[in-house]
């Protein structure tokens, strides 16, 4: 194979190392597939959003000239409109990069990216398994956030070699100094060590390439073993059918092989199997240590989940590799369309979404207040916020979501154990227990906010563990949260009080018994499911005052009296009436009148057509829509 | 200013597709006279003050388009009708010199017979009324005066920009009772913001004292476009409070009522035999021609309605055209809404053999209805709440 190596062709490419650009020819020698391990690194990165990620992995792109600059657009490798926009990477990818070392071996560079967000830590995760070392990159205008600090962690678990990279060096905003500091203090090693780059003019990224090949170990495996290769992502394609990507641990994945899915036991035929370099190419196979893509033809990408074990079917390993779990829903929210007549089109988008989506579930449910629509489980609240904004935007959808909830488990008094996705499901019996999902939070925030931060924390029912400073002016707090808590809008509360500058992570960190209680808003005597919520026994009354009196204000008065009560099973705790409407007429209805006046009833009439009945009181659904959008806005807008 | 309503176009020559039986219902004529010396804050009429005219459309050329409408009207409707009730209405009729009603009502007599002793109402304000006009009009004719006394209130008045003394609608009463008139109505407006329970209450009780035969009052709209709606907008006065008028009205009923008046239409109460045959005849579903710029008429089923501007209702006739601007011929579905929702409204009632039992009983229930003698009637509840009515009747 023929590689373009170097910037040879680029005509403004930055001069590096003060040396000329120059044109180097080489064959790569050794193949997709026959590549021995000594002469593969595998590495991620890990980032926070809008720390430069994907610039960088622009930057590596071309330097080692697997783009050429004609091709080149930012962000190369996002696929999704979504995702460029946003700035964010939703799924991972992995490109395959030539690499002539310092010492002058011709090295592969196996690229994983990871994603970016809280919600899809465990698929960050599997990146990283599918790796020896990972590149920590921080924004030397910005210092660590969070969410970087929390997959970080991850890495450190695994005992990876981790490269400590500041980036945007260019940035008149960038304190390199000070950062490299708080980096060297979180990794262990010395500020001098923390290199130095700019991934917007290339400068640093030819340094950076050497030190992966000098740091991150090759890969092991057992070539004469069983294959074995470890699912880290998995893409619905179209044209392709489901797109697999695999690091092979052991043995050898050759095209037309058999292949067998080690979680559930079912075969497949490799109709393809290649590398990414950066667009798909086949090879004659992948052996130990080498990360590319496979293709069986199935279509649905539940069928190839991520952290399976592939293996041969004929000569199977007895061994799946460790860490396979079923993705599981842990924010749930039911989604109606605006328009009753698109929920056919809403389940032909979620059917559609979920070919690509392995962690989005769904089933049918009926609203008396917002009609039919479904009830949806999600990793956490970006991945909602995600496929809301995708129904909106590739299916043209216009929805109303219901207030994020989460799953509990319910223990009754007659020993009967339910678990519980929506409120409308809580059991009417008499509750021994109620177990809550918590998560384990991280909260980095400038010193000088710790007050409101810790005030917030301890208002969401938050347990402080504990607090380091990372740098002079910078402090990690660990907390442990109600799950409930944070769907709301706590990230949003919580950007309020540090003015932007706090940045928060979470993990599922299991379950807590919890003093629950069901809070039902009933409207002249009947519940209106979509407000029924479950909270903490303390937040009752504020919850049922909020909702009773933001009620009020939307639904038009009726021709009776019509109460709006909020209760916990038949105790009422809060109580607003609509008085009963009094004047409905037009005064003057002379010749000149009857026309408009005929006009304007017509219209009336076809508005109370579109009217939700709650029992006898009418309800536009436009209010139902306004009492819901307030507090359903999930927090999840990291940018910073 | 009144937004016209949507429709389709209007023939040039005024035709009707089809003008159908005309001599077996009562024939109204509309004569709109829309200038003003100066326009209310409320006022959403088409109305124009002399500075917004040109001199060719002031008060002065009026006569000669009206007659030329006249002329046009008895063209389009062919027959020998008589003319049972017509109404001068504003605009502020009453500016109009008693010569010139009197030359437009000999005119009319050149085209349309005019029934014996008909109602001939002319809408005055009370700064106009003296008793030189009071007596060229009821020599002209004229023997009905609705007179627009809104309010007893100067504040109320004044929000509602109207340029009278309050006290001069006693004086104007004398002048009139004076010149002969016997047949006169007040016009009340409550619910202006500001307006307090009692200063309305001293209204109605100033209007009994005049003890006139017939009284409007009209619940305050405030509509966009006019002053008081940028007033509303800007947030310099506050939207009419719907449980305040509902309260204003019901006294409004209970004091009326106490003096020997009683309701006929939702806004209307009069002595015995003193309704006003006019409008009966809009809400009766009857015929009517409308001269004037921006007038609305309706003849068996068709409405149409005539340019606003004065300017170019005066030029169309002036090429011996119709000055309509647009027209909608009703489908029987409209037409029946139509009679529901104008029938509704009054005392008399609908007939309550024309609509399911089930939904006559659930409006009983709601006390919103009565049904007497096989009318449905409105309870002073309903009375309040029509729109409701009718919607739920013609459900």
């Amino acid at each position: 194979m023929t590689v373009l190596q170097g910037e040879s062709t680029l005509k403004h490419a930055p001069i590096i190392r003060g040396k000329t650009t120059r044109l180097i020819v080489t064959i790569e020698i050794n193949p997709a597939g026959t590549t021995p391990p000594e002469l593969i690194r595998n590495f991620c990165v890990i980032a926070h959003i809008d720390h430069g990620k994907s610039t960088l992995a622009d930057r590596m792109l071309q330097i080692t000239g697997v783009v050429e600059e004609r091709n080149m657009r930012a962000q190369y490798l996002d696929r999704m409109d979504i995702e460029r926009e946003r700035g964010i990477t939703i799924k991972s990818q992995a490109v395959r990069l030539p690499w002539v070392g310092l010492d002058k071996k011709n090295y592969i560079l196996n690229l994983i990216d990871t994603p970016g967000h809280v919600d899809f830590t465990y698929e960050v995760s599997r990146s990283l398994e599918a790796c020896e070392g990972t590149i920590l990159l921080v924004d030397a205008a910005q210092g660590i956030e969070a969410q970087t600090l929390a997959n970080l962690y991850l890495a450190l678990e695994k005992n990876m070699t981790i490269i400590p990279v500041l980036n945007k060096i260019d940035l008149p905003a960038a304190q390199p100094d000070k950062y490299a500091a708080e980096l060297a203090n979180i990794v262990g090693c010395k500020p001098s060590d923390v290199l130095r780059v700019s991934a917007k003019t290339g400068q640093g990224v030819r340094e950076l390439l050497d030190l992966v090949v000098v740091e991150v170990p090759a890969p092991v495996g057992d070539a004469n073993a069983p294959a074995r290769a470890m699912i880290f992502d998995s893409i619905y394609d179209t044209y392709r059918g489901v797109v697999t990507y695999v690091r092979v641990i052991d043995g050898k994945l050759t095209p037309r092989q058999k292949i067998k899915m080690m979680s559930s036991g079912a075969t497949h035929e490799l109709l393809d199997i290649g590398v990414i370099s950066p667009e798909p190419k086949s090879t004659k196979g992948l052996g130990v240590g080498e990360v590319g893509y496979l293709i069986t033809g199935v279509k649905d990408v539940r069928q190839s989940r991520v952290g399976d074990t592939i293996t041969d079917s004929v000569k199977p390993a007895t061994k799946a590799l460790a860490g396979f779990r079923d993705p599981r829903p842990m924010v749930f929210a039911g989604l109606f369309p605006i328009d009753g007549s698109d929920y056919p089109l809403l389940r032909d988008a979620l059917d559609k979404l979920q070919l690509n989506d392995a962690a989005l579930v769904y089933e049918p449910e009926s609203s008396v207040a917002l009609g039919f629509g479904y009830r949806c489980g999600f990793l956490g609240l970006l991945h909602l916020e995600i496929v809301r904004e995708r129904l909106d935007r590739e299916f043209n959808l216009s929805l109303i979501s219901t207030a994020p909830s989460v799953g509990y488990r319910i223990l009754m008094d007659d020993g009967q154990e339910i678990a519980i996705t929506n409120p409308s499901e809580f059991p009417s019996g008499k509750v021994t227990e109620i177990y809550e999902p918590v998560v384990k939070a991280t909260i980095l925030t400038p010193s000088e906010y710790i007050g409101p931060v810790m005030e917030l924390a301890q208002d969401r029912r938050g347990q402080m563990h504990n607090m380091d400073y990372l740098s002079e002016d910078r402090v990690e707090i660990r907390y442990t949260l109600p799950l409930a808590e944070i769907v709301f809008d706590f990230f949003d509360q919580l950007k309020s009080k540090t003015r932007g500058y706090a940045s928060f992570d979470y993990e599922p960190s299991g379950e807590q018994v919890a003093d629950l209680v069901k809070v039902d808003i009933l409207l002249h005597g009947e519940p209106v499911d979509a407000f029924s919520s479950i909270v903490h026994k303390d937040k009752a009354y504020s919850y049922g005052v909020e909702m009773t009196s933001r009620l009020k204000e939307l639904i038009p008065r009726q021709q009776f009296e019509v109460p709006i009560q909020a209760a916990i099973g038949a105790r009422i705790i809060a109580r607003e009436s609509i008085r009963a409407i009094r004047k409905d007429v037009l005064a003057k209805c002379y010749g000149g009148d009857i026309s408009r006046k005929r006009k304007l009833l017509e219209k009336q009439k076809e508005g109370k057509k579109r009217m939700k009945m709650v029992g006898r009181v009418e309800v536009p659904q436009e209010a139902f829509v306004a009492a819901l959008q307030t507090n359903a806005d999930p927090a999840a807008k990291d940018k910073k | 200013m009144a937004v016209l309503p949507e429709g389709d176009p209007a023939p040039r020559d005024g035709k009707l597709p089809n003008k159908g039986e005309l001599t077996k219902k009562p024939f109204s004529l509309y004569v709109h006279v829309p200038y003003c010396a100066k326009r209310c804050g409320y006022c959403d009429f088409n109305t124009y003050t002399p500075s917004e005219l040109d001199r060719e459309d002031q008060i002065s050329s009026w006569l000669d388009s009206a007659m030329k409408e006249t002329v046009l009207a008895k063209k389009v409707l062919e027959d020998e009708l008589t003319i049972d009730t017509i109404f001068f209405g504003g605009g502020t009729p009453s500016l109009l010199d008693g010569q010139i009603v009197q030359e437009f009502l000999n005119n009319l007599q050149r085209h349309f017979h005019l029934k014996d002793n008909l109602e001939i109402t002319l809408e005055a304000n009370p700064d106009t009324i003296t008793k030189e006009k009071s007596d060229l009009w009821i020599k002209s004719g004229i023997n009905r005066i609705s007179i627009g006394m809104q309010s007893s209130a100067k504040n109320v008045l004044q929000i509602l920009d109207r340029t009278h003394n309050p006290e001069n609608v006693m004086n104007s009463v004398s002048i009139l009772k004076e010149a002969g008139f016997t047949n006169f109505s007040l016009d009340l407006i409550y619910g202006t913001p500001g307006e307090t329970l009692q200063e309305w209450k001293k209204t109605l009780e100033d209007a009994i004292l005049i003890n006139p035969p017939h009284i409007s009052a009209y619940s305050l709209v405030i509509e966009p476009g006019t002053k008081m709606g940028s007033e509303l907008n800007r947030g310099e006065i506050q939207p009419v409070n719907d449980d305040d008028a509902a309260d204003k009205y019901q006294l409004a009923e209970k004091i009326f009522n106490d003096n020997d008046f009683s309701w006929y239409e939702i806004s209307n109460w009069s002595k015995p035999g003193k309704e006003c045959q006019h409008n009966l005849n809009y809400w009766l579903g009857n015929n009517w021609w409308g001269i004037g710029p921006g007038a609305h008429s309706h003849i068996n089923g068709v409405r149409w309605w005539n340019h606003k501007l004065p300017k170019i209702w005066r030029e169309n006739l002036e090429l011996n055209q119709s000055p309509a601007l647009a027209r909608e011929v009703l489908t029987e579905k409209q037409i029946g809404d139509e009679r529901v929702m104008l029938l509704s409204r009054l005392k008399n009632g609908i007939k309550e053999s024309d609509f399911e039992e089930k939904k006559i009983d659930n409006l009983i229930k709601q006390n919103l209805v009565l049904v007497d003698s096989g009318k449905i009637i409105l309870t002073v509840e309903g009375r309040l709440l029509a729109d409701v009515v009718f919607r739920q009747l013609t459900d």
